[in-house]
């Protein structure tokens, strides 16, 4: 239990940058983490022996929690870049910052593992055995992402 | 080696120290004899810069990252839950505990769904206590408004296989149209004005259990005032989906 528990811990940042990518504004992008990490709390028990890639199940259950809450208030789930700049404007930070979170949510959900990861100082090896990928694709699917990232910076598609 | 351009991946793995000592000085050799490939080096670097403000605002600046990293580190999981895991381990094979678990609820409450048990009234609750039950029943004799709810509710709640009880039991469709016409009038008559219909549904329905109508007979204990158990409802469902397996 206590080895699972600390491989979430080490989730939470991808999980709470992947929620911001969906909607923007810091208090509800925690209150979907919040939700998808009481589902996986309650379940952590059934997960004992298991081998788990909590990055992946934790973008699930978030993703999950998002759709579900949509569903319920018939809200737009992907806010387009207006709205989603609207948003994030509210909650008073950067426009770098938000500049920067436009962009990285136009990624491939794999490419924000990637480039999240990287982020955060796991080495290539490391990053291989959490998304299970060879080492060599984590290299070379890394760069791709930063020119994905770039040609969107630049306003590309 | 003459000078190039540096590919994509050498950029980033020179960015994220994923290099030998001996590739990274090759890298710093290129750099410095290609301008194009210093241009590369230059854009990644803060595409990886970029990305780690998003990654600093939400570890450093968010008081939320600590608070989850305590939600997750006080857990304790409810004694259920080890119990449940437990009988995982004990029967790993999924298909087994189901057929376990399947035999242990049949052998306690039938063999049918929580979901198929909705149907019909709301009386349909297992956690009701035996002394609820008692003053229920005490209650539910003879109220024509209850016995006209519950019945009206039934009848509304197999009207889909009524049109299947007309096909194979054509004879039973005078007593249900009754019925059903009845269960209207009872809902809306004083308790002491309606010991007529309540004498003619009785008739009615000990008729149709006689002749055995699937599910008639918890309609007899709705006008009787009986307590009705989940295993009545249990036991209704199951005839009527014998009745139409039988007949498909």
């Amino acid at each position: 239990m206590d080895e699972l528990k600390k491989q979430l811990v080490a989730a939470i940042p991808q999980m709470m940058l992947y929620a911001r990518s969906r909607v923007g504004h810091p208090d509800e992008a925690n209150e979907l983490v919040q939700e998808a990490l009481e589902r996986i709390l309650k379940r952590l028990p059934q997960l004992s022996g298991a081998e788990v890639n909590f990055i992946a199940y934790g973008k699930r259950v978030i993703r999950n929690v998002h759709v579900e809450r949509w569903r319920a208030s018939r809200r737009m789930v992907q806010l387009d870049d207006a709205a989603f700049e609207e948003v994030c404007s509210q909650s008073g930070i950067s426009t770098t910052y938000i500049d920067t979170l436009k962009v990285f949510r136009k990624l491939s959900e794999q490419c924000q593992s990637l480039l999240g990861l990287v982020a955060e100082r796991y080495k290539y090896a490391e990053i291989a055995l959490i998304l299970e990928m060879s080492e060599g694709a984590v290299a070379g699917a890394i760069s791709r992402c930063r020119s994905a990232f770039l040609t969107f910076m630049k306003g590309g598609r | 080696m003459g000078p190039k351009v540096l590919s994509i991946e050498e950029i980033s793995r020179y960015i994220d120290g994923e290099l030998s000592e001996a590739e990274r000085r090759d890298i710093e050799f290129q750099l410095e004899s290609f301008a194009k490939s210093r241009e590369k080096l230059e854009e990644h670097r803060t595409v990886a810069r970029d990305i780690s403000s998003l990654l600093d605002e939400v570890i450093l600046n968010d008081p939320a990252y600590h608070a989850f990293i305590q939600m997750v580190q006080d857990f304790e999981p409810r004694p259920i839950d080890l119990d449940i895991q437990a009988i995982r381990e004990l029967i790993p094979d999924r298909d087994r505990l189901r057929r376990i678990l399947d035999q242990l609820s049949s052998e306690l409450y039938g063999t049918l769904s929580e979901a198929s048990m909705s149907m019909m009234s709301p009386e349909k609750s297992s956690s009701m206590s035996l002394e609820m039950d008692r003053l229920l029943i005490e209650d539910r004799s003879q109220d024509p408004t209850r016995i006209g709810n519950e019945l009206g509710r039934h009848i509304e709640e197999f009207s889909g296989v009524h049109a299947l009880f007309s096909k194979a039991f054509p004879e039973f469709n005078a007593e249900l149209e009754k019925l059903q016409s009845i269960a209207m009038a009872l809902r809306k008559i004083e308790r002491s004005e309606a010991d007529p219909e309540i004498a003619v549904i009785t008739v009615l329905i000990e008729r149709l259990v006689e002749r055995g109508l699937p599910g008639a007979r918890i309609m007899l204990k709705i006008v009787v005032g009986d307590s009705i158990f989940k295993r009545d409802y249990q036991k209704a469902i199951r005839e009527i989906a014998k009745f139409i397996e039988s007949i498909q």
